[in-house]
Parts: C-alpha cells; sequence; structure tokens
C-alpha cells in the first residue's frame, strides 16, 4: 500500500492520496465532518441526496495540514523514501492527529460550513427532498485525480458507486464545484452503465426558480461581483446559468470585471489542482491578482460558490487589507428567498 | 504496467502533436509571471522533450507539472480561439505518467 | 560556456536569463510542424528590460560571436523564429512593455514586446483603432508586426500597412550603438529616414526596442456579409469593388464554405449558407460607413449570393469575425491535425480565378495530395490562403516536405500572377522566391546590406540565407 514516488510527486500530493485512501478525505484527520449537519434533521435516504463534499466540510483544517505538510517537507520527510506519511510524520515528532485536534471543533459551525448550511436551507425552500449520506459520504477522489494516481481515483470511484447504489442513492446534488464535476463527469468515464443522475446545487436552484412563482428578494440591496470557480465555468460550463440565477434576485447588482476575465474566461485564485501544498507563494500571488482584477469594479462584496476559491479570495483580500467580503451565493440565496 | 505505460506515452505524445505554438495560451495562464515553462504551451513543450528528446529530468518536468492550478482557461483559449489541444488534461496525464513510472513499492522505499 | 548565463546574467539581471533546459527548448517553438532538431535548441534565453540592455547583450554576442535569434512571440509562419545556428542566444522581447501616449501631440510609444491585442485593447479604452488585426494577436507582439511590416487582416488599400503609421523607432545594431529614427511630428520626414532599415526589415538589420506610432481615432463601421454558393463570386465581388472605384473596405474575408463549417459550430452559428464573405467598411461619419456598406452589398448582390445583408447586430458581427479569425480551429475538425499554409499576393482582376484554381486542387500536389485543403483569406486586400491539415503523426521528413511543397506552390501562384506575399515576410522559407523574384543583384544588395549592418552575422542568423529551408 505504501509507495513511494521518489521526488516526481510532490509530498503534499502523496499526502493528499494517503488521506483520501485512508481516512476519506483530502485533509487526512479523523475529525466528524457531520457535526455541521447536527439539528438539520436530514433523512440519509431522500429524492436528491446533498453531497457536501470535503472541501465544505473540513477546509477549516486546511491551514493545519498545510502546515503539517510543509514541516515535512523541510525536515525532508516524504521526498525520497516514504513509508506512508502520517507514520512519517509521526517518525519525526509531528503529531497530525494532534494538529487537527488543536483546531477547534466546539461549534460545528465554522465560515465554510456556514455555506452547506444555507445550500440546505435554500433546498428546503424551494421544496427540494433532500437527503444527506452523513458519516457514510465518501470523498469523490477528484483531489487524487489531478495529483496523477488515475488508477486509485478509478478505484475508489467504483468502490463510491457501490456505496452510492448500496444507500439507493439516485439523484446526487453537488455543492463543491470539483466534487460535482467529478461525479458527473468522470465517473461514468470509468464506471459501466453509471445511472446516477448529477446536478450542481444551482442548476437544481435554477430549475425550481423557473418553475415556481418564488421570487427571491433581498431586503438589503447588495452589490457584487462574481468569482465563477473554475469547474464551474469550464468544466460544468454553469456560468451562464449562474448568471441566470444572480439575475433573479432582487436587491442584487452585479457587476463584472473585464470580458476576458469573468465567467469562462474567469481567471484562476490559485485555489485548485493541489497547487497549494507545493507552491505557497505562487497561490498567493494568484490570489492577489484575482482580487485585484475583481475590486477593479469598486464592489464591496465578492461571491462565488466553492471553497477552496473561498478561501484564496479571502487570502487575497487580507494580503491586500482590503475591505472587501468574501460570500458564498449560496449564503445570499439563503438570505433572499423567504422561509 | 509497462505496455499501460507506453499507451499513456503514446496517448499523451499524440495529444502534444496537436499543439501548433501559436502561444496564445500563454497569456491566459494565471501562473505566467514571463516566461513560457509557467504556461501551457511550455509545460507541455517539457513533456515532450522529456518524452521525445529525453531532454531534462523527471524532477524538474514535476516542478512544472505541479505549479499548474489545472484551472483551464488554456484548453478553453485553445479550444476557443486555436487548435483545440486539451492542454490541461495531457499536463493532468503526464503526472499520472510520472506517479506510474517513479512508483516503488514499500520496501524499495525504505532501501 | 557556462560562463555565458553568467555574464548574461550581469547584463539582464539574474531573473532575466536562463538555461533551463525545457525554457530553451519552449522558446526555439514555431507554428510550422516539423521538428525542431535537437542541436539547434538554443543556448540561453534572455530577457532585457531597455534598449541599453538589449544593446548589451548585441555588444557581447557580437565580441564572442553568438548568433542572437529574436523572439517576439516566435509567431512566424515562414520560420523566421527558429534558431538555425547551434547555441544561439534567445532574445526575447517581453520585457520591452512600455507604453506611453501623448494625446496631444497624437501619438503613442510602445515598448517592442506588448502583444497586440493589449496595446489593441489600451487604445481602444482611449477611443483609438490599433492599425494592425493579425489573427494571432493575443500572443504576437507589435514588434515583430512591425518588424515584417504586416497589417494582418486589413487592407492596405484602404488602411496602408503598419509601416504608414510609425513615426519613428529605437532600435539597436547587432554591434550594440543604439539608433534613433524619424519625428514626433505627424508630418514624417520626407528624403532619407533610417526608419525603414528596422521597421519592415524582419530583425535581420537591427532589434526594434520602441516603436512611435501615430494615433488614429476609432473609425465609424459598417458591416456586410453575404454567403455564395459559387466561391469565385467573393473574388469577383472584390474585384469588381477595386474596378468600380469603391472605396476599398478595411476588412474584406473570405472563408470557403467548407472552412466556416468548425468555426461556425464552435460560435454557435449554424450551418454556412455558402462561402463566406465579410466586409468592414470606415469612415469618420457613419453615415459614410454605411453608405459604402450599401454600395458593397450592391456589388454582393450583383454575383448571386445565397444570402447578402448588413449586420446590424454587433454579437452577430463578432462571432462571424470570431469564425473567420480563428483559422487554427480547422485543427480540430475531424480527422485532427496539425497544419501548413500560404499565404498568396494577387493583382486585382486574379481574386476569382485563385480561389478557382485552388479549388481545383493544384495537380502539382503529392505530399499534400491527400490532405484537407481550405480556401480562405482577406481577399478584399488582394491576398489568399490555403491551408493543409497534416496527420499528426507523419514522420518528421514529410511534415517538412509538406512545408516546402506548400511553398512551392506558393511560389507557383506568385509565378503566375506577378504578386508577392503581403502578410507573412520574405525571409527564411521565403527567401528563395524572393531571391529569384528580384533577381541576383537585389539579393546581392541585401546580402552586402546585411554584411555592412552585421559583419558578424550574429542577428537573426541565418534567416537571409534561408538556412534550413532552401534544399541542397
Amino acid at each position: 500500500m505504501d509507495k513511494s514516488y521518489k521526488h516526481v510527486i510532490p509530498t503534499g500530493h502523496v499526502y493528499i492520496k494517503e488521506s483520501v485512501l485512508e481516512k476519506g478525505n483530502v485533509f487526512g484527520v479523523s475529525a466528524d465532518k457531520t457535526a455541521w449537519a447536527t439539528g438539520l434533521d436530514l433523512p440519509k435516504k431522500a429524492d436528491y441526496t446533498v453531497f457536501a463534499g470535503c472541501g465544505y466540510q473540513l477546509m477549516k483544517y486546511a491551514d493545519g495540514m498545510l502546515a503539517s505538510v510543509r514541516t515535512a517537507e523541510k525536515m525532508g520527510v516524504g521526498m525520497e523514501k516514504v513509508v506512508g506519511i502520517s507514520k512519517a510524520f509521526g517518525k519525526v515528532g509531528i503529531d497530525l492527529a494532534g494538529i487537527t485536534g488543536r483546531i477547534t471543533t466546539a461549534g460545528a459551525e465554522d465560515i465554510y460550513t456556514r455555506v452547506l448550511i444555507s445550500a440546505i436551507n435554500v433546498l428546503k425552500k424551494l421544496s427540494v427532498d433532500i437527503g444527506y449520506m452523513g458519516t457514510e459520504e465518501p470523498c469523490c477522489g477528484s483531489p487524487i485525480y489531478y495529483s496523477g494516481f488515475a488508477d486509485d481515483y478509478i478505484n475508489n470511484a467504483q468502490k463510491n458507486y457501490g456505496l452510492f447504489k448500496s444507500m439507493g442513492v439516485k439523484k446526487l446534488i453537488g455543492v463543491m464545484p470539483a466534487c460535482t464535476a467529478s461525479l458527473k463527469n468522470l465517473y461514468p468515464q470509468y464506471i459501466n452503465g453509471y445511472d446516477l443522475e448529477v446536478k450542481h446545487f444551482i442548476e437544481v436552484v435554477a430549475d425550481r426558480l423557473r418553475e415556481s412563482s418564488i421570487k427571491p428578494v433581498l431586503k438589503k440591496k447588495m452589490t457584487i461581483a462574481y468569482h465563477d470557480p473554475c469547474q464551474i465555468s469550464r468544466v460544468l460550463n454553469l456560468s451562464k446559468l449562474t448568471r441566470e440565477v444572480i439575475s433573479r434576485i432582487g436587491g442584487l447588482e452585479l457587476r463584472e470585471p473585464e470580458v476576458d476575465q469573468t465567467g469562462e474566461w474567469s481567471t484562476c485564485c490559485g485555489g485548485g489542482g493541489g497547487m497549494e501544498v507545493t507552491f505557497p507563494e505562487l497561490c498567493e500571488r494568484l490570489a492577489v491578482r484575482r482580487v485585484n482584477e475583481l475590486m477593479a469594479t469598486g464592489v464591496p462584496v465578492i461571491a462565488t460558490s466553492c471553497p477552496a476559491c473561498m478561501m484564496q479570495l479571502m487570502k487575497g483580500v487580507s494580503k491586500l487589507k482590503a475591505r472587501v467580503k468574501v460570500v458564498d451565493l449560496a449564503e445570499i440565496l439563503d438570505e433572499a428567498l423567504p422561509q | 504496467m509497462k505496455s499501460k505505460l507506453q499507451a499513456l506515452e503514446k496517448d499523451i505524445i499524440e495529444g502534444l502533436r496537436q499543439c501548433s505554438h501559436c502561444k496564445m495560451c500563454v497569456s491566459a495562464c494565471p501562473t505566467y509571471e514571463g516566461w513560457y515553462t509557467q504556461s501551457s504551451m511550455g509545460r507541455l513543450a517539457a513533456i515532450y522533450a522529456f518524452l521525445m528528446y529525453g531532454l531534462g529530468s523527471e524532477k524538474e518536468l514535476s516542478k512544472l507539472l505541479f505549479s499548474c492550478s489545472t484551472c483551464r482557461r488554456c484548453q478553453n483559449i485553445c479550444r476557443a480561439m486555436s487548435a483545440g489541444v486539451e492542454t490541461t488534461d495531457l499536463i493532468v496525464k503526464a503526472r499520472n505518467l510520472l506517479a506510474i513510472k517513479f512508483e516503488a513499492k514499500g520496501e524499495d522505499a525504505n532501501g | 560556456m557556462s560562463s555565458l548565463i553568467v555574464d548574461l546574467q550581469s547584463i539582464v539581471g539574474k531573473e532575466n536569463a536562463t538555461d533551463s533546459i525545457y525554457d530553451r527548448f519552449s522558446y526555439a517553438l514555431d507554428p510550422l510542424p516539423h521538428e525542431l532538431e535537437k542541436a539547434l535548441i538554443p543556448q540561453t534565453v534572455v530577457r532585457p528590460k531597455s534598449a541599453r540592455e538589449v544593446a548589451a547583450v548585441l555588444k557581447y554576442a557580437n565580441d564572442h560571436k553568438i548568433p542572437v535569434m529574436i523572439h517576439g512571440a516566435g509567431t512566424s509562419f515562414v520560420g523566421a523564429a527558429r534558431p538555425k545556428r547551434p547555441g544561439s542566444i534567445i532574445l526575447n522581447t517581453c520585457n520591452l512593455n512600455s507604453f506611453e501616449i501623448n494625446e496631444a501631440d497624437c501619438y503613442f510609444e510602445v515598448g517592442a514586446g506588448v502583444r497586440l491585442l493589449n496595446l489593441e485593447n489600451m487604445l481602444r479604452k482611449r477611443g483609438y483603432m490599433l492599425p494592425s488585426n493579425i489573427g494571432s494577436k493575443k500572443s504576437a507582439t507589435i514588434g515583430g508586426s512591425v518588424a515584417v511590416n504586416t497589417i494582418g487582416h486589413m487592407v492596405d488599400s484602404c488602411v496602408g500597412k503598419t509601416i504608414d503609421y510609425v513615426l519613428g523607432v529605437e532600435a539597436v545594431l547587432p554591434n550594440g550603438e543604439i539608433i534613433q529614427t524619424g519625428t514626433n511630428s505627424l508630418r514624417r520626414p520626407a528624403g532619407v529616414d533610417l526608419t525603414r532599415f528596422f521597421a519592415g526589415m524582419e530583425g535581420i538589420f537591427g532589434v526594434l526596442c520602441k516603436v512611435r506610432m501615430r494615433l488614429l481615432p476609432d473609425p465609424k463601421k459598417g458591416h456586410v456579409a453575404a454567403f455564395f454558393k459559387d466561391a469565385t463570386n467573393v473574388g469577383r465581388s472584390f474585384t469588381k469593388i477595386y474596378q468600380d472605384k469603391l472605396a476599398p473596405p478595411m476588412y474584406g474575408e473570405f472563408l470557403e464554405e467548407d472552412a466556416c463549417v468548425i468555426g461556425f459550430q464552435i460560435r454557435g452559428l449554424g450551418k454556412p449558407k455558402g462561402s463566406m464573405a465579410l466586409a468592414t467598411t470606415i469612415a469618420y461619419s457613419q453615415e459614410e460607413a454605411d453608405r459604402q456598406a450599401e454600395e458593397i452589398l450592391r456589388v454582393f448582390k450583383h454575383f448571386n449570393p445565397v444570402k447578402a445583408y448588413i449586420v446590424k447586430s454587433k454579437e452577430e458581427q463578432e462571432l462571424l469575425w470570431a469564425a473567420r479569425d480563428f483559422i487554427t480551429n480547422l485543427q480540430q475538425r475531424e480527422p485532427k491535425g496539425t497544419w501548413v499554409a500560404i499565404e498568396v499576393g494577387l493583382p486585382v482582376h486574379a481574386l476569382g480565378e485563385a480561389i478557382e484554381f485552388l479549388q481545383k486542387g493544384p495537380l502539382e500536389l503529392k505530399v499534400l495530395k491527400d490532405c484537407k485543403m481550405y480556401i480562405y483569406g482577406h481577399v478584399g486586400a488582394c491576398s489568399i490562403h490555403a491551408l493543409w491539415i497534416i496527420p499528426k503523426d507523419w514522420p518528421n521528413d514529410m511534415k517538412y516536405a509538406a512545408v516546402l511543397e506548400s511553398r512551392h506552390l506558393e511560389d507557383r501562384m506568385h509565378r503566375k500572377w506577378g504578386g508577392i506575399g503581403g502578410e507573412v515576410g520574405q525571409m527564411s522559407g521565403r527567401i528563395a522566391f524572393y531571391r529569384e523574384k528580384y533577381g541576383e543583384a537585389a539579393y546581392k544588395l541585401l546580402l552586402q546590406l546585411k554584411k555592412t549592418f552585421d559583419p558578424n552575422n550574429i542577428l537573426n542568423t541565418g534567416n537571409l540565407e534561408g538556412e534550413g529551408y532552401i534544399e541542397k
């Protein structure tokens, strides 16, 4: 099971693979990722199954995980000869579980899980019958695909499909764009007879808003620029649909950056491909550049639909000491939809 | 394993040969800071140079491949304005190629 | 030779010179399909930030007799960008990126490395039009296009060529001396003007560092589109526009029906109704632009189009134009492949004839005989292209043979009708024909000039000699 890739796959990416395969989440933590859903009374089985993804559920552990990986790299662990990174961490005195445990889990909410709660609220308000797999929800495997481990990805995907079928899952609603793309576009390539219907949250919202007479309206007017996550704009092709939904929200004004910086041309914020684990300074520069592009519109709020983008944009805002708020579109929808 | 590696290599090279080096992807790349190797064209050229000419090293190539954020802006611009090279997919495939080619089992890793 | 990188870094800064193999390889690649010889991979790539640094690099190269290839974006279609000698230095202009606009005196000054699309956007924001429109403008540079004196799609008889807007340049000679030319007045120098030795000379006499160009106010435009079952009627239409003494349009584009298909598909335009003609008229007033458009529409209608109309929707115009502009989209059509293409300059009377000639399928083609051919071009500018999709997995010498064969066809068409290429430069792959057309006295003169400017033959070495393209 334990493999080394000499110096061709960076430590962080090997760690991501082991995390996904051994711990079932990209950060490799043992924490309960379902805590946010306590009290939401979501059944395991329903018409649609919401696939929350490790991103929104566990992003709060990202900093801790990155710090561990950095330390490990500095100590020369993981690049040349690795025998299971977590074990290797232990050998040099880094207690991963301890680090992640230090991050407070008191209260199930953080800025990322708040987005999930908003998304659930929105779907409920739009009368979508939803369930949530809870602790059974697997990792879609997308991070290991991009890290170069196609076989492991395929095995994981096939295992997950078996799990979905055994739990009677028929229709999935993805909230994290990369997970949605993974389940919608990649799984069918590797699983014969793949018969799950996969939609992204915004597709379901758009459908419901079209069919019903519900008119979302913000009590307090808001002006935003929207940052299209790359998986939304260029993989799922949902930029136009997102803007259709935005245009239906009363009291919401959208300002766009340059034509070649938005929609299908949305400039990357640096959050994808696992780049941050290995190239943190480059990653930060991308975040700053993107925030500058969006700030040129003069808006006080940047909205997006991805936890990695959210983290990156906040990083950029913080570095620039800008007075801009970063929110998820799901939160705006939750605010605008009546109870 | 060997034939899988060969098939992957062949697949990648065929994809790379679609590129006509128009460099429209260069300014589309968010990691581009003035050198071609910080763009899709340069990364693809590096894969080609490594596979076809035996130039450079897997370590250097790995650095280039993993500094890509896989945002697909290059793939999008190539589809809309040029040859339709599946740039990002090729970069991810090349990561896969490196993983397969340089994978060593636990015991070997320790030795 | 490892001291080379150290020496160059001391001139341009550590972060602006590299000898990393993957950069060296990628800066030697161009759009032609045949492989780069391993021995010709350059030694180093430098990115000087000013004319002073360019001068120091050239002086160094001249002193040590190291060939230097100028690289804007390396998008030359005639092979001018590739190194021809082992051990070259690639001089990349991307750090020559200044831009200053002087609206009081109606000119702007721009660094050679600024990309054409960026320049176009900066000018358009202020109400000016860049007199240049090349398909590769997202990557190609102003320095390259001024060095080649190409205005791309635009019609010379309407707006002139790029050089007509150049008021002066800052250039560096191969021995490292810096030359300033021209004036800051819109009244350009009458008589002897050294500008012409750098603008339009494809980098064989010196490196362009900065260009001063007249600001051209964005004109009013009219757009006309027409679709013909008989593609030659597009050519005949543009011939008639000239012969009827009508105002030539700024754009007179042609795209054969088959060549429209993939471009239309990518842009959701459905199926083309025939071979497409697109014209854009310009004038200082909208009434005049519209009047000219109506006249062109009348000419199109004379030749029985399936459909001909004034394009009123801005969105439609942009989509039609994009379908015409991004010709490399053709590579995406099955069977996918790479390409070779030709560019032929034609006399006014032969525009329809040339389309017919290409449609018949020139008999002399052997290597390209079974390759899918597309015909298109700036027929309104008296220019035509043909492009062949060639299989990606062809052995290298077949790809090279395809390049040569396409050039020979181009030469034959130039011999037949008396023109010469008006878009992509005369060096490298085309110098053999240039020499034939203008004769030995003219070619010898060029060689002598080269020797005067560049006695050690270090700048864009091999391009004037056609190295790498002249068959033994």
